[in-house]
């Protein structure tokens, strides 16, 4: 399943390199399509599954602090 | 001569007018003050969030409850967060983050007998990320924090640099972090063994993609590696018999995290839908599967309704176990902690939210949110999250 997950985003990432011009940006500039666009929920959210999830945190954040190995 | 007076009223006039035009357009900024360079430092927005979490379960590594457990894992926490963004100059702006914990009754047990970590226990952190423009294609960023509560105090840094291409359409980036855990070493008895640490390094590859004028995705790879006391000390491992056993875990841990996530705007119907996938494999035997799915609804242009559910599964740690046998060997590797075995878990959470800019009249500057979140795991562990958020651009 990794495998298929790294293959398949390289893949997509090479086919669908569109070039989308500065003036037909406009609904990605919406305040819901941004990737952080609620800052201390995702941090909120985050917090949760790294305190209590084996497998939680290193993916774009650093792992560590908190209590055991669960971070 | 009788045109003389209304001529000198209308010069008279005009002259009032120019004047009266002229201290209002100086009174406007100009497009220098609009565009041109800003050396001054400033908050540019501040937005706190208040949030109440209420847990209920039961865990193997817990004592509070039957020798050979599960024990309570029963807590309440109240989490007051702060976010302030700093405007240094028009190359430079911080992000500063200040959340705080108050916790009441987390998964009491024996380290009771000497500190009050896991009975009440504060928290308290301190971050600040910065953002520095050093062309116009390139962001370098910085983040420093710290934490401390009871048992442990801890520090980390991390810096990493972005890169955008093709007039914006695609961006990569890097970026590397260092943590630094120093705490209180207990057994399982709450006997204090001296200080220990554990050290984080780790490091992320990011990117993203415009797929189309309503489409964008973006993703990562990070690798961790950790070193160190991992275990948590005062943690207990259940033996046949009704001993209890302490927890020992490896010094050293390398975890792989790979996520991808999809966001498309639905201009007809002013929606916004985001799937997000996450795979994850570590040494100590665990893999796991995270897949969320949010929507975004608009309610009024200033106003929407944001829906999300997440599944999580993953295989447990190859040495968890909920009893170990009566003779064991004390020195091969084993946990009970409930949060390294082999579960499923299930989110939902329903949000309100304002949009700062858009909301009408005299709280344009302001936005306001409420959120409800309800986590379930398969292994016994239920949380209720309720929280309130209030913004201001400044």
């Amino acid at each position: 399943m990794f495998r298929v997950v790294v293959v398949g985003s390289v893949v997509l990432a090479l086919t669908s390199c569109a070039i989308v011009p500065r003036n037909r940006r406009e609904h990605l500039a919406d305040p819901t399509m941004q990737p952080n666009e609620d800052v201390l929920r995702d941090r909120a959210h985050a917090k949760i599954h790294t305190a209590r999830e084996g497998a939680a945190g290193g993916d774009g954040e650093p792992a560590g602090g908190g209590c055991g190995c669960s971070n | 001569m009788e045109s003389r007076p209304e001529a000198v009223v209308v010069v008279r006039t005009s002259l009032v007018t120019l004047a009266l035009l002229a201290g209002i357009a100086s009174g406007q900024p100009t497009d220098a003050e609009i565009i041109g360079h800003d050396a001054s430092w400033r908050v540019d927005d501040v937005e706190l969030r208040a949030e109440y979490l209420s847990q209920r379960g039961h865990g193997y590594q817990s004592q509070d409850g039957p020798i050979a457990g599960p024990g309570s894992e029963a807590m309440g926490v109240f989490e007051p967060y702060a976010l302030v963004t700093v405007h240094q100059n028009d190359k430079i702006t911080h992000e500063i983050t200040a959340p705080v914990d108050i916790i009441s009754a987390a998964s009491p047990d024996a380290v009771d007998a000497t500190t009050q970590a896991s009975r009440r226990n504060e928290s308290e952190d301190l971050e600040v990320r910065s953002t520095f423009k050093l062309w116009d294609h390139d962001l370098l960023t910085t983040r420093v924090g710290a934490h401390h509560e009871e048992p442990m105090s801890s520090g980390s840094i991390g810096a990493g640099w972005r890169h955008s291409l093709a007039d914006d359409n695609a961006t990569i980036g890097a970026n590397a972090n260092i943590t630094i855990d120093g705490f209180d070493d207990h057994d399982h008895y709450g006997d204090y063994l001296g200080k220990t640490a554990r050290e984080t390094f780790n490091l992320n590859l990011t990117g993203s993609q415009l797929l189309s004028p309503t489409t964008v995705i973006d993703g990562g790879y990070g690798v961790t590696f950790q070193h160190g006391t991992l275990d948590t000390g005062w943690n207990a491992v259940p033996v046949a018999g009704g001993a209890l056993s302490n927890e020992i875990l490896p010094s050293d841990r390398v975890r792989h995290a790979l996520s991808v996530r999809l966001a498309q705007h639905v201009p007809a119907t002013r929606s916004t839908l985001k799937l997000w996938y996450r795979a994850y494999l570590d040494d100590f035997g665990i893999q796991a599967h995270s897949v969320e799915l949010a929507a975004y609804q608009y309610v009024v242009p200033w106003l929407y309704v944001r829906g999300a559910y997440r599944y999580h599964h993953q295989t447990g740690a190859d040495f968890f176990t909920t009893q170990l046998p009566m003779f064991y060997d004390n020195t091969a590797l084993h946990t009970a902690d409930s949060d390294l075995a082999p579960f499923s878990a299930n989110e939902w959470s329903v949000q309100v939210a304002m949009v700062r800019g858009r909301t009408p009249g005299s709280l344009h500057d302001w936005s306001f949110g409420a959120e409800v979140l309800r986590y379930w795991r398969s292994n016994d562990l239920q949380i209720t999250v309720v929280s309130l958020t209030v913004g201001r651009r400044m």
